[in-house]
């Protein structure tokens, strides 16, 4: 006789399917998107992106998913950028100008408090926030205060944290080379850890010929 | 209805209420006088109006305060913002009495009873010794309250009959009219208003028919309505020195309901406030706490203020707390919608705590500026500010905060290997000013990307200035 549990009780969750229930949102990458639960950046959750040089940041990678935040109309908070987010660019880009905060908190424990309110304020879309290094405690909080305010909570922290753990429910190393970049997903809730994952870089900056 | 408070003297002059014989005295024509004496006082056979040395020889061991009409004037004007909860047309009468028109309000209130009886239950009445009258005119009505018995009469007719039993000394008159109608036998208002009107006016003067007329109602009597006042002060004194925030942190919030209470009679609403907590010493650290806009309820307030008190607590202990807002606009309240998704957020409560923390200058927004010179062509604004975007030519997203030198390997430039160069964009700017730009950029392939560069002309060095 057979008999598929999974036919009667719809919320168990068998290990190939992944979790359903999770908002997502497609990166704009389809490589990625298919690697991803859910199919793209997680929503409500804390996103972990390390890079070699926060200085560097890649933002060509989340600024298709910011696009596409646009239209909740909500605010998108910009902590503590290493470096300047250009505005001819971003908006180029199609971002909206008037709906974005830049936050420069002057010490570390504002911070992790200011990355905190923006998170759980349920006024913000997207936080992305630059705090280097993310440890078990505070990560917990900022993930928390992401479901919260059912806000996408960004983190670029420096590679050399990558053997700490942390809360974040997707965390990728980055690693930029000539035609995109190479990114491995050291966790991800609902997914499974992937190494050297190629992304190509199709979508370049409006008039790139690159 | 008039209140009349004859003991708000006693009241203002004194923080501290004993139940020892206490009077207020003043000094009038070379002579102390009593203005208001507390109970345990009268009952030792103290009279207001009585001179100073009686009062201290039927009570030898009494209390004497000096009057303080300055503190008097606040406390009536802290009771008449009060009364604005009963009624919007309040009139502060000279000598202790507070007018209120009730007539139009009565149905809010559900009836003169219940209006009474709140009246009676918010204010502290045994202390201020009030008595409460009700008439259908104002100047009956001061007078009746004056006169000091609980009057409550709605219809003409019996007004006049009511006040006709009151004593005509209680009126406004002069020493001469005082001994004419003395002579005259006419004791009571209700005598005088039963003399005819033309011989009155000759023998009396113009002015007392016309007081008379007044009182009955046969004459308008137009009244200066009282305003409250566009600023709110509060503060508390503590005997002993505080140093901690958490102490401090109940009494804001009793002194900000009290501001909420205030905000809400007064219909305004306030943009910016100020704690000062004073110190032994006498010297005074400020906390002024701004809003994004102007706020009514003050319920988010408490938190703001914690984040402030904490930012900026002194070291030394604190004997006064105070509160501060002026001044006040008047609100505009905003339509909320019901349905929540179907407005933007606003961001003020995250803004005010952002601000409150981290200062203003640390919570920006950003826009573009119309400038050649690539690190001019953004600047920071206040956020929600909707500002234009002008067109410009390919850009790289992350510009870095100050170009970086390239190192140049056999004559060319390497950013983590050799570079591939494309597109090349002479920006020559800012000739006219101090900050001259003539640079030669180019985008660039790297082994970690697209990348952006440049060529300083006069000194043919490379940099890096952002990434695509």
């Amino acid at each position: 006789m057979s008999f598929d549990l999974s036919q009667i009780r719809k919320d168990i969750w068998r290990g190939t399917s992944g979790f359903t229930n999770t908002l997502s949102l497609p990166t704009g990458y389809p490589q990625l998107d298919q690697c991803l639960p859910g199919g793209g950046w997680p929503l409500g959750a804390l996103t972990e992106i390390l890079v070699e040089n926060t200085a560097e940041t890649p933002l060509w990678l989340i600024t298709p998913a910011l696009v596409a935040l646009d239209h909740e109309q909500r605010w998108q908070a910009w902590v503590a950028p290493t470096g300047i987010p250009y505005a001819p660019a971003l908006a180029n880009a199609g971002i909206n100008l008037s709906k974005m905060l830049l936050i420069h908190p002057p010490a570390r424990n504002d911070l992790l408090w200011t990355i905190e309110q923006s998170l759980g304020s349920n006024i913000c879309s997207a936080v992305l926030s630059w705090p280097q290094r993310l440890r078990g405690t505070a990560s917990r909080r900022l993930q928390l205060a992401a479901e919260r305010g059912r806000s996408w909570g960004l983190c670029f922290c420096s590679c050399s944290h990558a053997q700490y753990q942390t809360m974040a429910a997707l965390r990728l190393l980055f690693r930029p080379n000539r035609r995109g970049a190479e990114v491995t997903i050291l966790k991800c809730r609902g997914g499974r850890p992937m190494k050297n994952l190629q992304l190509i870089r199709e979508v370049g900056p409006p008039g790139y010929s690159g | 209805m008039a209140l009349h408070l004859p003991l708000l003297p006693l009241v203002a002059s004194t923080t501290t209420m004993t139940q020892a014989a206490t009077v207020v005295c003043q000094q009038n024509q070379h002579q102390y006088r009593v203005i208001a004496a507390n109970r345990s006082a009268e009952k030792g056979g103290i009279r207001t109006n009585m001179a100073l040395s009686t009062a201290r020889t039927l009570v030898p061991q009494v209390r004497v305060l000096d009057r303080d009409l300055q503190a008097e004037r606040l406390a009536m004007e802290q009771l008449a913002t009060f009364a604005t909860a009963w009624s919007p047309t309040v009139v502060i009468q000279h000598d202790r009495v507070l007018l209120l028109e009730i007539g139009s309000c009565l149905r809010l209130h559900h009836g003169l009873p219940a209006l009474m009886k709140l009246v009676h239950k918010s204010l502290p009445s045994e202390k201020l010794g009030c008595r409460i009258a009700v008439t259908p005119t104002p100047a009956s009505a001061v007078l009746c309250a004056r006169s000091g018995d609980d009057v409550c009469v709605t219809d003409r007719a019996r007004l006049i009959s009511r006040i006709g039993s009151v004593s005509v000394q209680k009126m406004k008159l002069t020493r001469r009219q005082h001994t004419l109608l003395m002579r005259l036998g006419i004791k009571h208002i209700g005598d005088l208003l039963r003399l005819p009107r033309d011989g009155l006016a000759r023998r009396l003067g113009l002015e007392l028919l016309q007081d008379l007329d007044r009182l009955t109602g046969k004459r308008p009597d137009p009244q200066p309505i009282f305003k409250p006042p566009l600023c709110f002060e509060a503060s508390i004194d503590f005997e002993r020195e505080m140093s901690e925030v958490e102490q401090l942190l109940p009494e804001a919030k009793r002194l900000l309901a009290r501001l909420e209470q205030y905000l809400q009679r007064s219909c305004a609403a306030i943009h910016h406030f100020e704690w000062r907590l004073q110190h032994e010493n006498h010297s005074c650290t400020q906390v002024p706490i701004r809003l994004s806009r102007p706020r009514q309820r003050t319920t988010l307030l408490i938190g703001l203020s914690q984040l402030a008190l904490e930012a900026s607590f002194p070291t030394e202990g604190v004997t006064q707390f105070a509160l501060y807002a002026h001044p006040l606009t008047l609100s505009q309240l905003k339509n909320m919608s019901l349905l929540p998704s179907t407005e933007p957020c606003e961001p003020d409560q995250l803004l005010d705590q952002l601000y409150t923390r981290l200062g203003h200058r640390a919570v920006r927004s950003i826009c573009c500026h119309p400038d050649h010179k690539p690190e001019n062509a953004w600047i920071s604004c206040q956020p929600g500010v909707h500002k234009p975007v002008f067109p410009s030519a390919v850009r790289p997203l992350w510009l870095f905060r100050s170009p970086r030198p390239l190192l140049i390997q056999n004559g060319r430039p390497c950013f983590h290997g050799p570079l591939e160069l494309s597109r090349h964009e002479r920006i020559v700017a800012n000739w006219w000013n101090e900050t001259p730009v003539q640079r030669d950029y180019y985008q660039a392939q790297s082994n970690r990307g697209p990348i952006w560069i440049y060529r300083e002309l006069e000194t043919g060095d490379w940099y890096i200035h952002g990434i695509f």
